[in-house]
């Protein structure tokens, strides 16, 4: 009997001991999908190019930090010291290797990286419309990061003459994450984006919606990057090929609280529901003793807006914080369809921008009554009166004080003057609204400063031996 | 039904028969102790096969029934049990032998236990004895600080039922899991699931500490392995019935620093010409607010009640043993409107031999725990900071302009909402969240007999933890106020888990013994354990003021959420252990452990470990009169951390939305390379006894290396800038460990013991991702910071978690400028961007230990204990709040030390010319100022206990009844740290006890250390 026992419970151990294989031990996420089965289908693609989207509203990058560092590297905006003081080196230009828009630069190559990891799988799709739409909408995203990298942390072909054959940033062309990338010059970088941009032009449906990129858009984006290349007449090109028109007057207060999408050609829609970024965050909150500033109006700036302009109103807030009265901007505040305090759509480009574009392209090109016609499309549907008939330096001026208040607070400014090889000359006025307060110790960044172009990320240099550092550090 | 009757009376008939056939007589007789001669009480007498027993009383006589044939079975602990044939005579006397291998401290290792004598590697043990005479906590492994060398323990913060961060043997890991393997009665448990066990259910906690003991659990002993084992019933014993009550008090440990009260922050303010003081105009005004001085730790805080209540039954019979208990515990925190903690538990532990060769049992255990959480978090919600902010002119309730109480419309005094903005006990009264964790634990076993040498065993031990966390913000409560624009709204956000992980053992042991002296046993064993979690979220708003809070009255859904994981692990194990007549001994374990959370390339890993030791006292040769035990031990093996995330070397896409609409995002870029975090240790130990084992005491050295330390990979930018986690790092743990104690009177009736621990510490980091470029001098590429570095960096060559910060160079005599030193050592008045290394100093202590001594005479008994540690370093963020340099002080109270500051040129041993009307200083900086050693010492337990004598309880019927009065915490020096200098998690919700968090790195609010006094009353019958 014991025998028995023992043989029937060796056994019984055996397949005890047995009965675990390796299958146990493959176990996947619940919450994801593995790399090699993530884009299989159309709708994978769809969903992954959703993905771009949404990668460039991260708060890094358009949802936050690009809405805001471009105004508070320049001109626009004052410092309010008895803040939080968010930015304060981006501010007082005082940034260096371990503190520079690194985090920004991440974000913005992590959209190339996943734009290139979807073109790489387009393959597997078979060839039309669709597949076509989603290869645009990957080489638009792309071509945007690149270009919005590049003016960061490379010079613009216009600023300078040696501009173009100076180290712009890496392009990157592929998702393989352990490439080893140099940096390529500001020409290459601009020839690629053009590239990229005109190639989707060509395959971008022409059903997408202002979600998404869509033929304006990318069209729209394009008389931005020739203007920035000096490619005056293709600048006015593209932005003829632009079908959008500028926002009315009676529609304008609406745009900031996505109460109204007219002229905008593309917006990164933000909601409470999934994307949830605070646009405003950088420039203040909102508590029960009023908005508290990070960033105030310049002053000198402030003055510049005509008590007729729909946009004093639409981006400008007199209101008192703790009863003191500032300034404070809040173009980014309310939103008609979010509960979350800043929580507003993005608008990438919009049609005033590229009227602007051709207005500017055209003065450049001598073309002033056209130029004019531009401008003033822009012009009309922003005063009650706008002003009349400039012509030359007046008209090239007109065009850059419409453009630096039509595009305020929206990530343009520092890249107007830069490219434009001009300085950067804040008022000297305090962060109160009627311009006292403690002026700011930073006032002059004079034209051709190498802190124009931002510090490569130390990290960028360590770990990538292909990389180098801009002249300044 | 019919027929089944009349064979049933048949059978009883039988019975009946017998009894009245068989020759019962009375057997009377009397036991005594083969050492001595002396008589033994209490001894039990049964016969064999039958419920019949009885015990000897207190002259060693017994008097029982018994018939000619049958078998009388006499058992007492420490005796060889022994058996006796009824025959003819009437009286059976008995001498019972002493058993050596039960009064032997016996050790759980492993997957086996084993005596003192056997052990070959370095394990720490506590009984249950031992954790009688620490004072009492709810968690057991706070109650294992300074009891076994080696073993550090610091609590997490002074939360009522929250649990230790224990480091066994210094820092393994960096980036992977430091918590040690803990395993209750065979199932793998969560460090955070400690607190669900009774620690009266405790019937010994091994700590193992090397890796010859450790690597028998494979990758998942690198950081040790804590056993715990619960008490089970013994055979033939009667039932033991044990009731325990407590109840205490705990309170805040006491500062070691001031306050200003109100006329002096009135006056500080004056000073720096801002805040309230500066504006005050008139006497009267003054006076009003010097009236409403009060220290607002006394409104929002409380003494803490703590009430236990337990009790417990065991007993065996000849095939049966159980233990039975139920416990009640509840802790209420020092936190005002908050109840803390509370705890029902119950547990039964059954083993039966259901056949000679084999025995089923199991071990089941439940937990209910309640918990209360304040906010604990460096923000204005946070109790712990407000009492230490609020200025003490603030009253708790608003004044009108008169100065007398606000109330709002319900008649309810209005709380003051202070300089901060926002009441406090609004948060602690009105946004309630409570946890509660329910949890089952246990395992069942079959454990065969195959042979008389070989033995298997079957068992599965399973933990389920189902945890739900509610939340809710009452309409109408300050904050909702505030989120919702002054409409009253309310929030509730409840979330949960479940979490279920089994383990399935399976166990083959030959031992046997040849030619008497080579004792030889040999263990096979497979182990599968998987885990499956599942947790969910759910937030609605919108409910009524003063209403119901479940989420069925919410009015809008806002947030869901859920997610999902698993991991497995299944290993094959083999162990020998061959022992020469108790003189030399050897062990030797393999385990090849495959892990799902290892990467495709690196599925399994195998460890190994060796070890030896050899009792020179039980040579013949060995002829010493003082010394009576020497002991030769040395250990090599390996073990590995496999707390390493479930599916980091996968590389995944995750789900996200834009637009209302699905996204696919890189989620994780992972190295199918990824594995285990490897530990090569070896250590050697001497243990002695001298004087009669008098004293007894042993060395230990250790050099545990970590190979593979997982490590963040930084790729460069301009790819994504993505962090792939990778087997990078190295470092190297060395360190002594001594323990002396020394029994100083040793008589029957009076029992001095001292005894004292000593840990020595020393950590480098050896290896880190990046290598430093040479063409870059000055500038360390190396250095590393991972997301749980705060203050401090890693860097090759120094002790991890080094702090990096800048040093402060005093202050500038000529103008109260605060001065540092730049990264070259020149003075500078710029804090930010000097930070250095500063070698040395690290949160991680240099030697710690304890030393306690035990007293007991006649029924008196009085145990005291007190830990302390050296060499450790604490960024006080707290005391940078207090000495702020005038910055924002007003709405934040301050030390009375500020005033020390800088008045007039020529100043000298002053704080910084603090920020004041018109002059705004560089106030405060992050620098070293703030940086303290963080040495103490604590009289971590005192305890003085009084047991009635026998002639009371006899009278009683009762077997014992002790009274006692218990303190924790009661007495603390500290010279150089400001503040309670227990720091382990700094800002409970920035940080977690999870991967990642270094303990003690910096000081930021989290809830007090308490000191508590509880009275307490055993009674056993």
């Amino acid at each position: 009997m014991k025998k028995y026992t023992i043989i029937l419970s060796t056994i019984f151990a055996m397949a005890f001991m047995s009965s675990c294989d390796q299958e146990n031990l493959n176990l996947n996420p619940f919450n994801a999908v593995g790399v090699d089965v993530a884009l299989n289908n159309a709708n994978d693609f769809e969903i992954a190019v959703n993905g771009l989207y949404s990668m460039m509203i991260e708060s890094t990058y358009y949802g936050a930090d690009f809405m805001s560092f471009p105004d508070v590297l320049a001109d626009n905006l004052i410092i309010n010291l008895d803040a939080r003081q968010t930015q304060r080196t981006t501010f007082e230009w005082r940034y260096n290797p371990n503190n520079t828009r690194g985090n920004f630069m991440v974000n913005a190559y992590d959209v190339v990286q996943h734009a290139n990891f979807i073109l790489e799988n387009t393959s597997k799709l078979s060839a039309g419309a669709q597949r076509d739409n989603i290869e645009a909408q990957c080489l638009a995203a792309r071509a945007l990061a690149h270009f919005d990298i590049n003016n960061v942390f490379g010079m613009i072909p216009t600023q300078e003459a040696g501009a173009n054959s100076s180290l712009g940033i890496s392009l990157n062309f592929s998702s393989d994450i352990r490439q080893t990338l140099g940096r390529n010059t500001v020409e290459q970088v601009y020839t690629s984006v053009i590239a990229d941009l005109v190639a989707a032009s060509a395959k971008i449906s022409g059903s997408n919606g202002i979600e998404r990129f869509n033929a304006d858009a990318i069209n729209g984006l394009l008389s931005r990057v020739y203007l920035y290349n000096g490619q005056y007449q293709q600048a006015s090109d593209a932005a003829d090929a632009v079908t959008g028109s500028v926002a009315q007057f009676g529609n304008f207060t609406g745009l900031w609280d996505d109460s109204s999408d007219d002229g905008v050609l593309f917006k990164l829609i933000n909601r409470d529901a999934d994307t949830d970024v605070s646009t405003a965050v950088p420039y203040s909150q909102t508590l029960t003793s009023g908005i508290f500033s990070e960033y105030v109006i310049d002053f000198g700036f402030f003055n510049l807006y005509s008590p007729q302009d729909v946009r004093l109103g639409a981006f400008i807030e007199t209101s008192p914080f703790d009863g003191v009265l500032y300034n404070h901007v809040s173009i980014h505040n309310s939103s008609s369809i979010n509960a979350g305090s800043g929580v507003v759509d993005i608008k990438v480009i919009r049609a005033a921008e590229v009227q602007l574009n051709k207005a500017e392209a055209l003065a450049n090109l001598n073309q002033d009554g056209p130029a004019l016609a531009a401008l003033d499309l822009v012009r009309s549907q922003r005063y009650v009166i706008p002003a009349a008939g400039e012509t030359g330096q007046a008209l090239k001026d007109a065009i850059q004080l419409e453009r630096r208040l039509e595009l305020a607070f929206q990530g343009h400014r520092f890249f107007d003057i830069k490219r434009q090889g001009q300085s950067i000359q804040r008022t000297n006025a305090g962060q109160l609204a009627d311009g006292t307060g403690t002026p700011p110790l930073f006032l002059n960044l004079p034209a051709g400063d190498c802190l124009f172009e931002l510090a490569i990320p130390v990290t960028e240099i360590n770990v990538n031996p292909a990389s180098s550092q801009n002249p300044c550090y | 039904m019919k027929l089944k009757l009349t064979w049933l009376m048949t059978l009883f008939m039988a019975f009946v028969m017998q009894f009245s056939f068989a020759q019962e007589k009375t057997i009377t007789g009397t036991v005594t102790s083969a050492a001595d001669g002396l008589p033994l009480p209490g001894v039990n007498v049964i016969v064999q096969g039958t419920s019949r027993g009885v015990q000897t009383d207190f002259d060693g006589n017994y008097t029982i029934k018994a018939s000619t044939g049958e078998t009388l079975v006499f058992s007492f602990i420490g005796m060889k049990e022994v058996t006796a044939l009824v025959a003819a005579s009437n009286t059976m006397n008995m001498v019972m032998d002493e058993d050596v291998e039960t009064l032997e401290e016996i050790v759980v290792v492993g997957f086996s236990s084993k005596s003192r004598d056997e052990l070959t590697s370095a394990v720490s043990n506590v009984t249950a004895e031992d954790l009688q005479k620490i004072a009492p906590s709810v968690s057991i492994d706070n109650m294992l600080q300074g009891v076994a060398a080696g073993v550090q323990v610091t609590a997490q913060n002074g939360k009522p039922g929250q649990t230790a961060f224990i480091r066994v043997r210094g820092i393994g890991s960096i980036n992977a899991g430091n918590q040690p393997l803990y395993i209750v009665d065979g199932a793998q448990v969560n460090e955070n699931d400690v607190n669900a066990i009774n620690p009266n259910d405790v019937e010994s906690v091994s700590v193992l500490k090397d890796a010859a003991s450790t690597s028998i659990y494979g990758a998942r002993g690198g950081n040790g392995v804590v056993l715990i084992t619960t008490k089970r019933g013994k055979k033939g014993k009667e039932a033991v019935i044990k009731i325990s009550t407590r109840l205490g008090r705990s309170r805040k440990v006491k500062d070691n620093f001031t306050m200003m009260n109100s006329a002096q922050k009135l006056q500080y303010e004056r000073e720096l010409g801002i805040g309230t003081g500066a504006s005050i105009s008139s006497n009267s005004e003054l006076q009003a607010l010097l009236a409403l001085d009060h220290d607002w730790q006394e409104d929002l805080l409380q003494d803490g009640l703590q009430q236990s209540f337990s009790m417990s039954i065991s007993g065996g019979e000849e095939r049966m043993r159980y233990f039975f208990s139920l416990g009640y515990d509840e802790d209420t925190g020092i936190v005002r409107d908050i109840d803390g903690y509370s705890r029902s538990s119950g547990r039964l532990n059954v083993d039966y031999d259901a056949k000679e060769w084999l025995t089923i049992g199991t071990s089941l255990a439940f937990s209910g725990v309640k918990q209360g959480d304040p906010r604990d978090r460096n923000n204005v919600q946070n109790p712990f900071r407000a009492m230490y902010d609020y200025n003490p002119y603030e009253p708790f309730y608003s004044r009108d302009a008169n100065g007398d109480v606000v109330f709002d419309s319900n008649g309810a005094p209005v709380l003051n909402p202070t300089s901060a903005g926002y009441p406090v006990s609004s948060e602690l009264r009105e946004n309630l969240t409570t946890r509660i964790n329910n949890r089952f634990l246990g395992n069942v076993y079959l454990d065969f007999k195959l042979h008389d040498n070989v033995k298997f065993l079957t068992q599965v031990s399973g933990i389920f933890d189902q945890f739900r966390r509610e939340n809710f913000l009452q309409p109408g409560s300050t904050l909702d106020l505030i989120i919702n624009a002054g409409i009253p709204t309310g929030d509730k956000t409840d979330s949960g888990s479940a979490d279920f992980t089994y383990t399935w053992l399976n166990k083959v042991t030959y031992s046997n013994t040849f030619g008497e002296k080579h004792n030889l046993e040999l263990t096979a064993l497979t182990e599968f354990v998987k885990r499956d979690f599942r947790s969910y979220l759910a937030s609605g708003t919108g409910f009524v003021v003063g209403g119901p809070s479940v989420l069925d009255v919410a009015a809008a859904p806002d947030n869901i959420g859920g997610t999902r994981f698993q991991n497995a692990l299944f290993s094959v194990a083999g162990n020998v252990d061959y022992n020469y007549d108790n003189r030399y001994i050897a062990t030797a374990t393999v385990r090849r452990d495959g892990s799902s959370k290892f990467g495709a390339n690196t599925k399994y890993g195998t460890f190994y470990s060796g070890s030896v030791a050899w009792n020179i006292n039980n040579e013949a040769f060995f002829k010493s009169n003082t010394i009576n035990t020497l002991k030769l031990r040395a250990s090599y093996g390996t073990s590995g951390n496999d707390q390493i995330g479930n599916y980091q070397p996968i590389t995944t896409y995750g789900f996200f939305a834009y637009n209302g609409q699905t996204t696919l995002e890189p989620q994780n870029f992972g190295d199918p390379d990824l594995g285990w975090e490897q530990n090569t240790n070896y250590g050697i130990g001497v243990e002695f006894g001298l004087l009669n084992n008098r004293v007894r005491g042993l060395v230990d050295y250790y050099n545990r290396t970590t190979s593979d330390l997982l490590l963040n990979e930084q790729l460069p930018f301009s790819v994504g800038g993505p962090t792939v986690t990778g087997n990078l790092g190295e470092m190297v743990n060395k360190g002594w460990e001594f323990e002396l104690a020394g029994d100083i009177i040793r008589t029957q009736d009076f029992k001095w013991t001292v005894n004292a621990n000593l840990n020595l510490y020393d950590n480098e980091v050896t290896k880190l991702v990046d290598t430093d470029d040479s063409s870059t001098p000055g500038i360390d590429e190396s250095d590393l910071f991972s997301t749980g570095n705060f203050f401090s960096v890693l860097r090759v060559g120094e002790e991890v978690n080094t702090f990096f910060l800048t040093r402060y160079a005093g202050v500038n005599p000529a103008n109260g400028e605060a001065l540092y030193l730049d990264t070259d050592g020149n003075v500078t008045n710029v804090a930010a961007g000097n930070e250095v290394a500063l070698s040395g100093k690290s949160p991680f202590a240099d030697m710690d230990g304890s030393f306690g001594t035990s007293v007991s005479y006649k029924g008196w008994d009085l145990n005291a204990n007190f830990y302390w540690k050296v060499g450790n370093y604490i960024y006080n963020t707290m005391e940078s709040n207090m000495l702020a340099d005038g910055d924002g002080i007003e709405g934040s109270n301050q030390r009375l030390d500020a005033f020390n500051y800088w008045r007039n040129p020529g100043d000298t041993n002053v704080l910084p010319r603090p920020s004041s009307a018109g002059f705004a200083a560089d106030a405060a900086q992050t620098s070293d100022r703030f940086l303290q050693k963080g040495d103490y010492i604590r009289l971590r337990s005192l305890q003085l206990g009084y047991s009635l004598p026998k002639r009371f309880t006899d009278a009683m019927s009762l077997d014992n009844v002790r009274i006692y009065a218990a303190g924790t915490n009661l007495w603390t020096y500290a010279p150089e740290y400001k503040g309670d200098p227990e720091v382990g998690i700094g800002s409970g919700e920035t940080q977690t006890a999870g991967s990642g968090t270094i303990p003690g790195e910096f000081s930021l609010y989290s809830y007090p250390t308490t000191a508590t006094i509880a009275i307490g009353f055993d009674i056993q019958f």
